[in-house]
């Protein structure tokens, strides 16, 4: 049900995106609800999450879009990275094939969000160590190749997981300070002051009343 | 410096037994009192005035002198003064001894009297308040206090060689006394001069204390500066006075020896070394008492601001006072300290012992006595002192204590500030209570919370993202495939076409019903829609308002739930329903778009049918909250407002249908989408 505080000041739009079965929802569960959710069922199009945390003292919702990782939903998917401040992409330590299709998703991130959009590598389930496929070097390799942000997670455990998600935020939080993200633009993926609950903002933010009324 | 004096004086009592038997009448222990006995602010005249003539001339009688300040005296401790003075007078002409004394005494008045109008020179705004304590000795002490070291030094050197002298002075002034009183009336003489001159006292300090406190009322942060330095001095001067008074302790006691050597001729040596050692102690605590007294006086008073003459007068006529009062005291020991000795004198030396005692036991009765007696009066002095300075800084810039006396005042409603206080805090509480609550039956913000707005944000995206492809579809294709086309798409816009009103599946339905109704709906879909948690929602509504009727059916009113907690409910509820709704549209539009095989036009309708079920399920809901609500008004207090949570419910549940509806139109390009696969 609905509780906890309502005075925040931004509301930052995550995206999550990786491979089917990287743990993404899992990463998700891990972070709003800080419990391991051990047989998660396949993500259809996008689901989502929402935690209130503190940046520099300021209140931020993250809204946080997990998509489904699965092939025949990735025209769906697409369509809701637009307007995303932050994009954590993942892949399985374990499973080298999530991996190497990182190059995909970061194309896809790139051409599909603004340029100030933060992008997070998150390397999970490192709590499988025995099975890693992936060593942590190349990885770090790669994201700093790309200019990514780089961690190895786990869902599981929770390691590094608020880390990931709160580094993240305090990215955002100071390209907003640098002033080279715009609030205003439609994509920033940020919105500024919320707290006043009302109509205007579903009018505002959406336009959902406008089209309806077009047609 | 009052120490020096004490001891001087003490000596002065140990002459007087020498003295005794040469029977010298001379007095002038008379004059030693009366200048204090003066009017302070008449004698700042006269020593303003006659200062330099007393220089030029000091060796001037007392007469002189005393029958000036007879001429000047204004103030009614006249009987006193004149007694002694009348007395001082007839004797002074008769002895040539009591002239030199005399010219002694006024040769220390010269000194401190010039050593003022030195200070007066510098600074003549102090000359008023320091001129009222510059004649005798006891009044030197004053000066002393409130002149630097110095001064001190310089007047205790003539001082000390004359003690001699003064002694005798001192000591034919009760040898005297002794034989024109005669010994019986002696104790009563002295207690008619105190009580004489306490009277007067009493109407200087009545005077006193209402110039005073209207003087207090203006007491400037400058003086109060002034102030606290004259006490960082006067502190300073006392730590010296302390210092002196172990040298005048010995001085005393040497005068004591030299006494006990002489004594021994005709008292007995051993008997004389006891009372003249019981003396000594006599003297020094008196001496400390009078000391310690003095000097927190002093202090005090030096604390109050700028010292004014009326109030230093009033602190020299209460030392004078005391001093007079000891000496009476200790004339009245030494007279039973004499009457003792006479005693042992015709008492055969075998007998001499008991008598010893029994004098010994007497004279530590008076010790006593005398010693309580100064303890009390300075005891009042500071803690008149005491009152006075705390008046004061209470009346610090609130003249009249009049805010003070207003915050008293209003002790009285102390209750009803502390009650209001309390109504405020709960108002605020209320007020805070209020927003939350507000916020508890907010729908837009509940819908939020219920993932309802993100989800149908997505799903106008995937509506937008939908178009767009249509578009370029539309902007491709020509000829017949595009009028086909147009054909489809707008065959498809009529289906999604919402009826206007639909009464007619207004039924009463119950949660089976519905369940069926939904269930079947979806199935034409094609794609698995999992109305699991919009059935869920729509039996705990259900089974809520149900609950809630029944209470308030019952006539257990303990039970009955507030029409603002049904409104939240309704609210919560209407909002939970729609943004489920919006999130199986938005599931429903995916699940579509990865549709293999499509097929618009049934979806169209399908989706209609659900879209149909949702809005007259939403307004069922909020059907049976406002019956509930209904029930609570005729139970609630304020009928009215609960009217307006009624219509609260029922504008929201529209808000929610219309939300529900605008889901399914964003769903229209999405059906479109699939007649060009």
């Amino acid at each position: 049900m609905s509780a906890g505080p309502y005075n925040y000041s931004y509301i930052f739009k995550y995206i999550i995106i990786g491979d089917m079965g990287v743990g993404k929802s899992c990463l998700l569960h891990q972070f709003t609800e800080k419990k391991f959710m051990a047989d998660c069922p396949h993500t259809i199009g996008v689901e989502f999450g929402t935690r209130i945390i503190e940046v520099s003292g300021q209140k931020i919702k993250l809204q946080i879009w997990d998509t489904a990782g699965q092939e025949r939903f990735r025209a769906v998917t697409r369509s809701y990275y637009r307007g995303a401040a932050g994009a954590l992409m993942v892949y399985d330590i374990t499973r080298r094939s999530t991996y190497n299709h990182l190059s995909s998703w970061l194309t896809d991130t790139r051409n599909l969000t603004n340029p100030s959009t933060v992008i997070f590598l998150i390397g999970n389930k490192c709590d499988l160590d025995a099975q890693r496929d992936v060593t942590y070097e190349e990885a770090k390799q790669f994201a700093d190749e790309n200019g990514l942000m780089f961690v190895e997670a786990s869902a599981k455990t929770g390691e590094n997981v608020e880390e990931a998600f709160l580094e993240t935020a305090k990215k955002i939080y100071q390209s907003i300070q640098d002033g080279r993200l715009d609030l205003n633009a439609a994509e920033s993926g940020v919105q500024h002051k919320p707290s006043q609950p009302g109509r205007n903002t579903l009018v505002n933010d959406q336009q959902v009343n406008k089209d309806t009324c077009a047609c | 410096m009052f120490f020096l004096f004490v001891a001087i004086w003490t000596v002065h009592v140990k002459t007087s037994i020498l003295s005794l038997e040469g029977s010298q009448m001379a007095t002038s222990d008379s004059e030693d009192f009366e200048s204090a006995d003066e009017d302070p602010e008449i004698q700042i005249d006269h020593t303003a005035l006659h200062s330099t003539k007393e220089q030029k001339e000091p060796e001037k009688s007392s007469t002189t002198n005393e029958s000036n300040d007879n001429r000047q005296k204004k103030e009614p401790d006249e009987l006193l003064r004149n007694e002694i003075g009348i007395g001082g007078t007839f004797q002074t002409s008769k002895d040539p001894t009591n002239d030199k004394t005399d010219t002694e005494a006024s040769d220390i008045n010269n000194t401190t009297v010039k050593t003022i109008e030195n200070k007066a020179v510098k600074s003549p705004s102090v000359l008023p308040s320091r001129g009222g304590s510059n004649i005798n000795g006891s009044d030197e002490a004053v000066t002393k206090d409130r002149q630097p070291k110095k001064c001190v030094k310089r007047e205790q050197k003539p001082r000390e060689p004359k003690s001699g002298g003064s002694a005798r002075k001192l000591g034919t002034k009760i040898s005297q006394n002794i034989l024109c009183t005669g010994l019986e009336s002696e104790s009563e003489k002295v207690k008619q001069d105190f009580f004489a001159s306490e009277k007067t006292c009493n109407q200087v300090v009545g005077d006193t204390h209402d110039k005073d406190e209207r003087k207090t009322v203006t007491v400037s942060p400058y003086k109060m500066d002034n102030t606290a330095q004259e006490i960082e001095k006067l502190t300073l001067e006392e730590s010296s006075e302390h210092n002196i008074a172990p040298v005048l302790d010995k001085l005393s006691q040497s005068a004591s020896e030299k006494e006990t050597d002489s004594d021994s001729s005709w008292g007995g040596w051993g008997n004389w070394g006891m009372t003249s050692l019981l003396f000594t102690a006599t003297e020094s605590v008196s001496a400390l008492t009078t000391q310690v007294s003095q000097g927190l006086g002093t202090v005090l008073e030096a604390g109050i601001g700028a010292p004014d003459p009326e109030m230093l007068a009033q602190l020299e006529k209460e030392e004078e006072l005391k001093l007079l009062q000891e000496k009476k005291q200790n004339e009245a020991n030494e007279f039973s300290e004499l009457q003792r000795e006479e005693e042992q004198k015709a008492v055969p030396s075998g007998l001499f012992g008991f008598s010893h005692l029994i004098s010994g036991v007497s004279s530590i009765t008076r010790l006593v006595e005398t010693t309580g007696n100064k303890v009390l009066t300075g005891g009042l002095d500071t803690l008149e002192t005491i009152g006075k300075k705390t008046m004061e800084v209470l009346q610090e810039g609130d003249p009249g204590l009049k805010k003070k006396r207003a915050l008293f005042s209003e002790k009285i409603v102390l209750s009803q500030v502390l009650r209001e206080a309390k109504e405020k805090a709960e108002k605020e509480d209320q007020e805070i209570e209020d927003s939350q609550a507000a916020r508890k039956a907010h729908f837009e913000t509940l819908f939020d919370d219920y993932q309802g707005l993100v989800h149908l944000e997505a799903l106008e995206m995937l509506s937008k993202q939908c178009d767009i492809k249509l578009q370029s579809i539309l902007l491709t294709s020509s000829g017949t495939a595009l009028s086909q086309l147009q054909q489809s798409l707008q065959e498809v816009k009529d289906i999604c076409q919402l009826p206007d009103d639909e009464d007619t599946e207004e039924d009463e339905s119950d949660a089976v019903d519905w369940r069926k109704r939904l269930d079947n709906a979806v199935k034409g879909l094609g794609v698995p829609i999992a109305t699991e948690k919009l059935n869920k929602t729509w039996e705990m509504a259900h089974g809520w308002v149900e609950n809630c009727c029944s209470n308030q059916k019952s006539s257990n009113n303990v039970e009955v739930i507030s029409a603002r907690d049904i409104h939240q409910k309704a609210i919560a509820t209407l909002a939970q329903l729609t943004a489920e709704s919006v999130e199986q549209f938005h599931k429903a539009a995916e699940l579509l778009l990865v549709k293999d095989d499509r097929s618009p036009t049934e979806e169209a309708q399908t989706l209609l049918q659900v879209t149909s079920v949702l809005t007259s399920e939403v307004s069922a809901v909020a059907t049976r909250f406002s019956e509930c609500l209904n029930a609570a008004a005729e139970n609630s207090m304020d009928p009215v407002a609960v009217n307006a949570l009624i219509t609260s419910v029922f504008l929201e549940a529209a808000n929610s249908s219309s939300y529900i509806q605008e889901a399914f139109q964003l769903l229209i390009p999405v059906l479109e989408v699939g007649l060009t696969k």
